[in-house]
C-alpha cells in the first residue's frame, strides 16, 4: 500500500473515531440528563406527597374549606408530575404506576374523610387519630415509591454514565491500538525500505555501479528504489568509455604538468636574474646619490668652513725630543679666524706659532699638545695676553699630531660678566642690608639671591639657591597660595612687567603677616632674560591700620547712615509738624472764621437790641424814659462795639483798646447834644486788653463818660473860666510793667461833695464799681482836683 | 507528503487546543465585568447556610456580581434582630420568628427558604414502658413551654390519639433535655437535634424516638426588609440566582456539595452522615411553609401567646416575586 494511502487512511479513522467519540457523549449526556430531570421530578413529587400529607394533617385537625383547597391542588399538582415521569425500565414503570395507584387511593381516602362529619371528644380523637393513619399509610407508601424511582433513575444515571466513559475509553484505547498497528504494520516497513535505499545508494555512491537495492516493496519506495536501479545501470554502461577517454587525458594532464613545472623553473630563474639587475641599479644609484651627498656635503662644508662665525684652524702640534709638544704650525684656517683673531692667512699659513705669536702662553700649546697626542677634545675658556681676547674654544684632534680649534671671542662677554659681578656685588651689598626681603630668582625658579631680610620676615632660614617655589609653598597662606604660585610662573618666564601684589604668610611661630610684593624681569644687554629681581615687604601694620581704617571707616558709614535716618525721620517729623501746624492754622482759621461769625452776630444781636430800644423810644415821652432807654443803648453799643472790634481786626483774644475806645467815645459823643462843645482826648495806643476786661472797662467808660456829658459841664459853669480849658473829657490806658491803669476824667464841674462811689445810688456809678471789683478786679480811686478823675488799677 | 503531514499535525492540534479551551471556559463560572454589589447576611453558623457556603466555594456571588458577607450570630433570633436592626441586608432565620413578627408589624418579608428539615424528636423512655406512641398516656413529657416545640408535641399527640389531658407537661428547655431524659426526671422529652448531648441520647438505645413534627417541615427562610428589598431588587435577583445556581450543583454533585459545608462547618464526617440527610436544600417556597406558619399562629392564638386572635394572612410577608421570576416551578404557593 501506498504511504500516502496510509496516512490518509490513518486521518480518516482518527477522525471516525472522533466522531464517534463526541456522538456517543452528546448522546449519553441527553439521555443523563433526561435520567437526571426524571429523578428530580422523583425527588420533587417526593417532596409534594409530603406536604400533601401535612396539608391532610392540617385538614383533619381543622376541617376549613381552605385546607381541602390546598389538599386538592396540591393532589392535582402530584397527578400531574406522575403523568409527566417516563421511564423505560419495567421495573421503573411498575412503581409508576404503583405511585398513580396510591395517588387515587389517597383522594379517595381524603374525600372519605371530607365526608365524614365532624366529631369531638372521645370519638373525634379516634377519628382524627383513625384519619391520620389511613392517609399516612397512602403517603408514606408514595414517598417510599417515589423515593425508590429516584433511587433507581440516578443508579440508571450513573450506570450510564459509566458506559460512557468505558466506551470512550475503549474508543481511545482502539485508536492506540490502531496507532500502533500502524506504525508496526507500516510505518516500520516504511523505516526499513527507507534505509534500505540509504545503504543501496552509498554502495552506488561509492562507485559499486553493480549494487542492486531491494525493490520489492510496492510503495513509493518501491518506486524510487527502482529508478535507483535504472540509473545505475545507465551509469555502469557508459563507464567503459569513460574509462579510456580519462587515460588519454590523464597523460595529456601529465605531460602539461612537466611542462608547467619547467616553464615554472625557467620562470625561477628569470625573476632572480631580474631581481639581481634591480639590486645593481639600486647599487649604482646609492652609489651616485652617495657620491652627490658627499660632493653635496664637502660644498657644504665649504660654504660652512667659509661664513661660520666660529674661528677654524687645523694645526700641526710640534714636539722636541722627547716628544713635549713645543709648538704648533698653522696648516688651515677660515676667515673667521682672521677676523677674530686679526691674523691674515697668508701670514700665517705654514708658520709656527711661536713665529706669529711669539708671546703665547705655554698652557695653550700644552692644552693643544694633549688634544693632538692625546685624541681627547677639549673645551676650555681663556685669555690670550698677546691678543688682548678672550675665548672658548674647543679643540679636536681629526688625525694623530694634528688638532682642529673651532673658538669664538668672548671678550665683550667676559668683560659683560665682570660688569655684572661687579654691578651684583654692589647690589647685594645694598640688598644685604634692606630691612625687606630682597631676593632674585632664576629661570628655574632657584633664588639666586635672598636678602638676610627673608628671614627677619618668614620666621626661618631661607638658603640661597634654593626653590622659591618649595618656599612659598611652605609660606604662603593656603587662601592666597594659588594666585602667587601663578605669579611664580611669570616670575620664572619672564614675560611679566613690573608686578605687584600683596600676600600674607604664615611665620614659622604661626603668625600672619601681609607681604607686599614688587618684582620685575631682568635681562643683559643682549636681551637675554636672567631672572627676577624682587623684593617682598612686610606690611602687616599698614594692613592692620587700613583694616582699622575701613573698620572706622564702616562705622563711620554705619553712623552717617544712623544720621541719614535721623535726618530723613526729623524731615519727616517737621513735615508732619508743618502738615499739624497747616491743620492747625486752618483750624486756627476756621476759629476765627467761627469767632468772626460769633462776635459779628452777637454784635448784630446787640444793634437789633439797640434799635429795638430806638423804637420803644420812639413811643415813650417822658426825659426820664427817654434817657433810660438812652443809657441801655450806650451800654449795649458799648458791648457791640467790643464784639464789632474784635471781628474787625480779627482778633479774638484781645482787643485793640486804642482803636476801640476812640471809636466808643465818639459814638457816645454822637448821642449828646451839649451847649459847648466838648473836646474829647482818648488815649490808649498800643493797649491791648483782653475780652474779659476789656467788655467791662467799655462799658465803665461808657457810663463815666456819658456822665461825663451829662453832668460835668451844665450851662452854669464856665469851663475856661474855671479850668483855664476848654471843656474835655480824657480817657488814657496805660500799662506798665505790672499793671494796667486806666483813667477816665473830665474837667467839669466835678462831682458833688461828699461823694462816695460804693455808696452811690445811681446805677450808672453803681454799674462802675461792680464791673470794676467784680470784673475787672480793678482798684477805684476817684479824684476830684479839677473836674473828675476816675482812676482803675488792675494787675496785669 | 512532509508538507501534508506536518499540515495535517497543526490542524489535529489546533482542534484539540481548541476544543480543551472551550471545555475550560464553559466548565468555570465567568466573573461578572461589573463592580460587585455589596450584601450582608445575617446567619447563624449551621448547615442552614449550606446552599451559600457553596455559592461562595464556588465562585458564584462573584460570578453574579455580588459580594455577600455573612455576619454569624449566636442564633437565627439574633440574625433575625441584626436584620430588622439594619446591621444586615438579610437574614437566614427560621419560620416561627417570622410568625410572633407577623402579629405585629409588616415590614418584613420571606424572599425564599433555603432549606426545610425535621430536627425535633420526642424520646421515651423504653425502661418507663413507652414502646408506642399511645404508650405516652399518663406519662410526663418535658417540653420547652412557649417554643414550636411544644406546638409540634401538641400536634403529635393529637393525630396520635393522645389527649393533652391524658399526659402531664412539664417545662424542660431543650438545652437541658437530654439530661432530664438520662436522670429520669421526665418519661419522655422533646429534644432537638444539636441540642448538648442530643447525639448520644438520639442515638443512644434507652428510648423510642419519633419525629415529633409529625409531617412539618422546619424552614430556614430568607428574609429581608421590605425597604431593602424594594431599593435592591437587581441585588436580589443575583442573590437568588446565586442560591439558585448553588442548589443546582448540590442536585448534581451531592458529594462534592456535602464536602463543601463539611469543610466550611468543621464537622466529623459521622456527624455530617447523621445531620446531613434530615436537609433538603432548594431554594423555594412551598405552600407547606404558609401552611406551618398559619398552623403555628393558629397555636399562639391557642396558648393566649399573642393577644391577637386573627391568623394573618401570611401570603402577605411572602415575597415570591423574584424567585418567580428566576425560577417559577420553585414556587409552590396555592394559596
Amino acid at each position: 500500500m501506498k504511504i500516502r494511502t496510509q496516512f490518509i487512511a490513518g486521518i480518516v479513522v482518527f477522525a471516525i473515531l472522533l466522531a464517534i467519540i463526541f456522538g456517543l457523549v452528546l448522546i449519553t449526556n441527553q439521555q443523563v440528563e433526561k435520567l437526571f430531570d426524571q429523578e428530580t421530578m422523583a425527588q420533587g413529587i417526593a417532596l409534594e406527597v409530603g406536604e400533601l400529607g401535612y396539608l391532610s394533617n392540617d385538614y383533619i385537625l381543622y376541617r376549613e374549606p381552605q385546607q381541602a383547597d390546598r389538599w386538592n391542588t396540591k393532589y392535582a399538582s402530584i397527578s400531574a408530575r406522575i403523568a409527566r415521569l417516563s421511564v423505560d425500565q419495567p421495573e421503573q414503570q411498575a412503581i409508576v404506576r404503583n405511585l398513580a395507584a396510591n395517588l387515587k387511593n389517597s383522594k379517595s381516602v381524603f374525600d372519605d374523610i371530607a365526608g365524614s362529619p365532624l366529631q369531638s371528644g372521645a370519638t373525634g380523637t379516634g377519628f382524627v387519630q383513625l384519619s391520620w393513619s389511613r392517609m399516612a399509610v397512602q403517603n408514606q407508601g408514595m414517598i417510599f415509591d417515589a423515593g425508590r424511582l429516584a433511587n433507581l433513575l440516578h443508579d440508571e444515571s450513573e450506570a450510564l454514565k459509566q458506559q460512557r466513559n468505558i466506551l470512550i475509553f475503549s474508543l481511545m484505547g482502539a485508536f492506540v491500538v490502531f496507532l500502533l498497528v500502524s506504525y508496526l504494520a507500516f510505518y516500520r516497513s516504511t523505516l526499513r525500505s527507507l534505509a534500505s535505499l540509504q545503504q543501496g545508494a552509498a554502495i552506488v555512491g561509492s562507485g559499486d555501479f553493480i549494487h542492486s537495492i531491494d525493490e520489492s516493496s510496492d510503495d513509493e519506495i518501491g518506486d524510487l528504489a527502482r529508478s535507483f536501479n535504472r540509473m545505475t545501470a545507465d551509469l555502469r554502461n557508459i563507464t567503459a568509455s569513460k574509462s579510456e577517454l580519462e587515460r588519454e587525458v590523464d597523460e595529456r594532464k601529465r605531460a602539461e604538468e612537466d611542462l608547467q613545472t619547467k616553464n615554472e623553473e625557467l620562470n625561477a630563474i628569470n625573476e632572480e636574474l631580474t631581481a639581481l639587475q634591480e639590486e645593481l641599479h639600486q647599487n649604482i644609484e646609492e652609489l651616485t646619490k652617495a657620491e652627490q651627498e658627499v660632493r653635496s656635503s664637502r660644498e657644504q662644508y665649504r660654504n660652512l668652513f667659509e661664513t661660520m662665525a666660529e674661528g677654524f684652524a687645523v694645526h700641526e702640534i710640534l714636539c722636541d725630543d722627547q716628544g713635549t709638544p713645543v709648538d704648533y704650525r698653522f696648516l688651515s684656517l677660515n676667515p673667521a679666524f682672521e677676523k677674530l683673531t686679526g691674523l691674515k692667512e697668508r701670514d700665517v699659513i705654514g708658520k709656527r706659532a711661536t713665529e706669529v705669536l711669539p708671546g703665547i702662553e705655554p698652557f695653550w700649546i700644552r692644552i693643544y699638545g694633549k688634544v693632538a697626542l692625546s685624541g681627547k677634545p677639549a673645551h676650555f675658556e681663556n685669555y690670550s695676553q698677546e691678543l688682548d681676547r678672550h675665548y672658548e674654544v674647543d679643540a679636536y684632534s681629526p688625525e694623530p699630531g694634528k688638532f682642529a680649534t673651532l673658538f669664538l671671542d668672548i671678550t665683550e662677554r667676559k668683560r659683560g660678566e665682570q660688569a655684572l659681578k661687579e654691578s651684583e656685588e654692589r647690589y647685594r651689598l645694598v640688598a644685604d642690608f634692606t630691612y625687606d626681603w630682597e631676593f632674585w630668582v632664576d629661570p628655574l625658579g632657584n633664588l639666586r639671591y635672598v636678602s638676610p631680610g627673608a628671614e627677619r620676615i618668614l620666621g626661618r632660614p631661607v638658603k640661597q639657591g634654593s626653590s622659591l617655589e618649595e618656599l612659598l609653598c611652605q609660606v604662603v597662606h593656603p587662601d592666597d597660595k594659588e594666585k602667587r604660585l601663578r605669579h611664580l610662573e611669570q616670575e620664572k618666564t619672564g614675560t611679566g612687567r613690573p608686578f605687584e601684589m600683596e600676600y600674607r604668610i604664615i611665620r614659622q611661630d604661626g603668625a600672619t603677616r601681609w607681604i607686599h610684593h614688587v618684582c620685575q624681569p631682568i635681562y643683559d644687554a643682549q636681551g637675554n632674560f636672567l631672572g627676577t629681581r624682587g623684593s617682598n615687604r612686610d606690611i602687616t601694620d599698614r594692613k592692620l591700620a587700613e583694616e582699622e581704617l575701613i573698620r572706622k571707616n564702616d562705622d563711620l558709614n554705619a553712623l552717617n547712615e544712623e544720621l541719614t535716618a535721623t535726618q530723613e525721620e526729623l524731615h519727616q517729623n517737621v513735615d508732619e509738624l508743618i502738615r499739624r501746624e497747616h491743620d492747625l492754622n486752618r483750624a486756627l482759621a476756621e476759629k476765627e472764621v467761627l469767632l468772626s461769625e460769633i462776635h459779628h452776630r452777637v454784635k448784630n444781636n446787640l444793634t437789633a437790641f439797640i434799635s429795638l430800644l430806638s423804637l420803644e423810644g420812639s413811643t415813650e415821652d417822658t426825659p426820664a424814659g427817654k434817657l433810660l432807654k438812652q443809657d441801655l443803648q450806650n451800654r449795649a453799643r458799648s458791648m457791640a462795639l467790643i464784639h464789632e472790634t474784635l471781628y474787625r481786626t480779627n482778633m479774638y483774644d484781645e482787643v485793640d483798646m486804642g482803636l476801640y475806645l476812640t471809636t466808643l467815645v465818639h459814638q457816645i459823643a454822637t448821642t449828646f447834644r451839649t451847649a459847648k462843645e466838648v473836646k474829647i482826648m482818648v488815649d490808649a495806643h498800643g493797649v491791648m486788653l483782653d475780652i474779659n476786661r476789656a467788655t467791662p472797662a467799655g462799658l465803665i467808660i461808657n457810663e463815666l463818660v456819658t456822665n461825663s456829658f451829662k453832668y460835668a459841664f451844665p450851662g452854669s459853669f464856665d469851663t475856661v473860666a474855671a479850668r483855664s480849658a476848654p471843656p474835655a473829657i480824657m480817657i488814657n490806658l496805660t500799662k506798665n510793667d505790672k499793671e494796667y491803669v486806666l483813667t477816665v476824667s473830665d474837667n467839669g464841674i466835678g462831682l458833688p461833695p461828699g461823694f462816695d462811689l460804693t455808696k452811690t445810688k445811681t446805677l450808672g456809678l453803681k454799674l462802675v464799681n461792680f464791673l470794676a471789683k467784680h470784673q475787672m478786679r480793678a482798684t477805684v480811686e476817684v479824684l476830684a482836683n479839677k473836674g473828675t478823675e476816675f482812676i482803675f488799677r488792675m494787675n496785669k | 507528503m512532509k508538507k501534508k503531514i506536518v499540515f495535517t499535525i497543526i490542524v489535529v492540534a489546533a482542534v484539540a487546543t481548541a476544543l480543551i479551551l472551550a471545555w475550560y471556559v464553559f466548565s468555570f463560572p465567568q466573573k461578572s465585568q461589573d463592580t460587585p454589589e455589596m450584601i450582608s447576611i445575617g446567619v447563624k453558623h449551621a448547615e442552614a447556610n449550606a446552599l451559600f457556603y457553596i455559592a461562595e466555594d464556588r465562585g458564584l456571588f462573584t460570578k453574579n456580581g455580588i459580594n455577600v458577607t455573612m455576619k454569624e450570630y449566636p442564633t437565627k433570633l439574633q440574625a433575625f434582630t441584626g436584620m430588622e436592626n439594619g446591621d444586615v441586608d438579610a437574614a437566614i432565620i427560621s419560620e416561627y420568628p417570622v410568625v410572633v413578627s407577623a402579629f405585629g408589624r409588616e415590614n418584613i418579608s420571606v424572599i425564599g427558604s433555603t432549606s426545610r428539615y425535621q430536627d425535633q424528636y420526642i424520646v421515651g423512655r423504653k425502661d418507663r414502658g413507652i414502646l408506642h406512641e399511645v404508650d405516652l398516656k399518663g406519662k410526663t413529657i418535658g417540653v420547652p413551654f412557649g417554643t414550636i416545640g411544644e406546638f409540634y408535641l401538641g400536634r403529635f399527640l393529637t393525630l396520635n390519639g393522645v389527649n393533652r389531658n391524658e399526659v402531664t407537661f412539664k417545662n424542660v428547655p431543650f438545652l437541658q433535655a437530654a439530661d432530664s431524659f438520662s436522670n429520669g426526671s421526665v418519661d419522655a422529652v422533646v429534644i432537638f437535634d444539636g441540642a448538648p448531648r442530643s447525639t448520644e441520647i438520639l442515638n443512644g438505645d434507652d428510648g423510642t424516638i419519633w419525629p415529633v413534627q409529625a409531617g412539618q417541615a422546619s424552614y430556614d427562610l430568607l428574609t429581608a426588609r421590605n425597604e431593602w428589598i424594594t431599593i435592591h431588587p437587581g441585588t436580589l435577583t443575583k442573590l437568588l440566582n446565586s442560591l439558585a445556581e448553588a442548589g443546582d450543583y448540590l442536585e448534581k454533585h451531592p458529594d462534592e456539595g456535602k464536602a463543601i459545608v463539611r469543610k466550611k462547618l468543621n464537622r466529623p464526617a459521622s456527624e455530617m452522615a447523621t445531620i446531613w440527610p434530615r436537609f433538603q436544600f432548594s431554594i423555594s417556597l412551598d405552600q407547606s411553609l404558609v401552611t406551618a406558619m398559619e398552623d403555628e399562629a393558629r397555636w399562639m392564638i391557642a396558648n393566649n401567646i399573642t393577644e391577637k386572635k386573627t391568623v394573618p394572612d401570611f401570603r402577605k410577608f411572602i415575597d415570591a416575586r423574584t424567585l418567580r421570576e428566576i425560577k417559577p416551578e420553585a414556587v409552590r404557593i396555592i394559596g
